[in-house]
């Protein structure tokens, strides 16, 4: 990834702060944090996108008040899992960064359900049914226009 | 032939190493993902701690954004409005002074030393929409202005929330809807007490303030205005909670259950003020003097310009 890649990832977390914590957009914002995680997860080791999963989970556990550490963990086991799909997943068609992306929301939110605290989350019927599918489908449409400057759709070089 | 089975090994070697890596690679992902783990089963005060760093540096300036966006916002807002607030406030403040005036004889009549006044704080809230932060806000006050945990936060109009953590510049807590909150409640006649919660629907919108433990013969109407009772000492006394909506449910021969209209909406909160203590009346200059603290008045309603014009 070179340095325009970098630039970009940092702008979507910070793009995704200003969104969240500045203007307070809950529903319709999307999960940048995630799209970042996930984008540098195509082109780094499992460690390194675990560990950038792991600070950016810091950040967008900072304001959580008993679930403090469940998108931490969801964050670096999504990216872990996005860098192993290298090894599986090479040379696909233009519509795998939808796939990629959309999975990797419906990974995220999951885990991080299950591991929040039971009483402060919200109930199953909510995040699962209805705002989970509206969330993959944004953050599955800004990852593949996110994928123009970062592709996810290419073999990473290899490593030596 | 000796050759070619030395480069046979040699590829062996090479790609046993890269097997030993990859396999090796994997392992090591797991480190973060085991520290993730940790953080999360963490103690809360080392939690605290990691969650302050990160919103000191890398959130802060999304934060003042927020407070300024705040201040803005708040200073476009229809003039007359504000004047019309005002005069209101002003009207209540007359009517107090006399009432006050009044309070004083008859206190020396019965030989009662005077009331002291509840100070308020007031700063702006900051709410975010990350992860796990509903129902949590940041209250941009903290240890430098005598915020300590519990402390009561009041908004226009009424009971907000509670301070729970207290950092040196500002502090975090939660609104009425967290499912930890609790106040002991009363009728504002102070006849029929009740402890309020919050109460989960299936969905967040459906959430519901729930007064519990009323007397099963408490018939309260609808429409009845609820304060605190100011039991347990963590909230002042006559802060209004809401009202009386209907009934939820009842215990034969025992207990009722009421919900409750809120007074304070918490996504509308922009600026609140935290009731950071009674001071003698003697001292209520000397208070009033000291940074930016308002008195409030004596039964612990909020003062009428520090969380926003109209006094409830």
């Amino acid at each position: 990834m070179r340095v325009r890649g970098w630039l970009l990832v940092v702008g979507l977390v910070a793009l995704h702060l200003f969104l969240r914590v500045t203007y307070e957009v809950d529903e319709w914002a999307p999960d940048l944090l995630l799209v970042a995680a996930l984008a540098v997860s195509r082109h780094r080791r499992a460690t390194f996108a675990a560990v950038f999963g792991m600070l950016v989970g810091v950040i967008d556990d900072s304001f959580a008040a008993r679930s403090f550490g469940a998108s931490m963990v969801a964050l670096s086991a999504t990216s872990a899992m996005g860098s192993f799909s290298t090894s599986f997943f090479v040379g696909h068609p233009w519509h795998f960064p939808f796939l990629y992306f959309g999975l990797g929301k419906v990974v995220r939110d999951l885990l991080g359900w299950v591991l929040s605290d039971p009483v402060v989350r919200t109930p199953f019927a909510e995040p699962m049914a209805l705002e989970l599918l509206r969330a993959a489908l944004l953050a599955a449409a800004v990852g593949f226009v996110v994928s123009f400057l970062i592709p996810v759709n290419q073999q990473p070089p290899r490593r030596r | 032939m000796v050759a070619a089975r030395k480069r046979r090994s040699r590829r062996r070697g090479r790609a046993g190493r890269r097997g030993r890596g990859r396999s090796s690679g994997r392992a090591t992902a797991l480190v973060p993902i085991a520290l993730s783990l940790v953080a999360l089963y963490m103690p809360a005060s080392a939690q605290q701690v990691v969650a302050n760093a990160a919103r000191s540096t890398v959130l802060w300036p999304f934060v003042e954004m927020r407070v300024i966006l705040t201040r803005l916002r708040a200073q476009a807002r229809d003039f007359e409005v504000v004047q019309a607030q005002m005069d209101s406030s002003m009207a209540i403040v007359a009517t107090h002074r006399t009432l006050a005036e009044e309070n004083r004889q008859l206190r020396g009549l019965l030989g009662l030393r005077e009331r002291g006044w509840t100070l308020y704080v007031p700063a702006a809230v900051v709410r975010s929409a990350l992860a796990g932060s509903a129902s949590v806000f940041r209250f941009g006050a903290g240890r430098d202005r005598d915020i300590r945990p519990f402390t009561t936060v009041v908004s226009n109009g009424g009971l907000f929330g509670q301070i729970i953590e207290v950092h040196a510049n500002h502090s975090m807590g939660m609104d009425w809807s967290h499912p930890d909150f609790r106040v002991g409640a009363m009728s504002r006649d102070g006849m029929h007490h009740g402890l309020i919660e919050v109460e989960r629907g299936e969905y967040r919108e459906q959430d519901r303030l729930v007064m519990r433990g009323v007397p099963f013969l408490a018939d309260l109407a609808p429409g009845t205005e609820i304060v605190t009772s100011g039991r347990g000492g963590v909230f002042p006394r006559g802060i209004p909670i809401g009202s009386i909506v209907e009934v939820a449910e009842t215990r034969a021969g025992w207990s009722r259950s009421y919900y409750i209209n809120p007074a304070v909406q918490p996504g509308a909160v922009t600026h609140g003020a935290a009731a950071v203590g009674a001071v003698e009346a003697e001292g209520e200059d000397d208070a009033a003097a000291e940074g930016d603290e308002l008195p409030g008045s004596d039964d612990g309603t909020p003062p009428p310009d520090s969380a926003g014009p109209e006094t409830p």
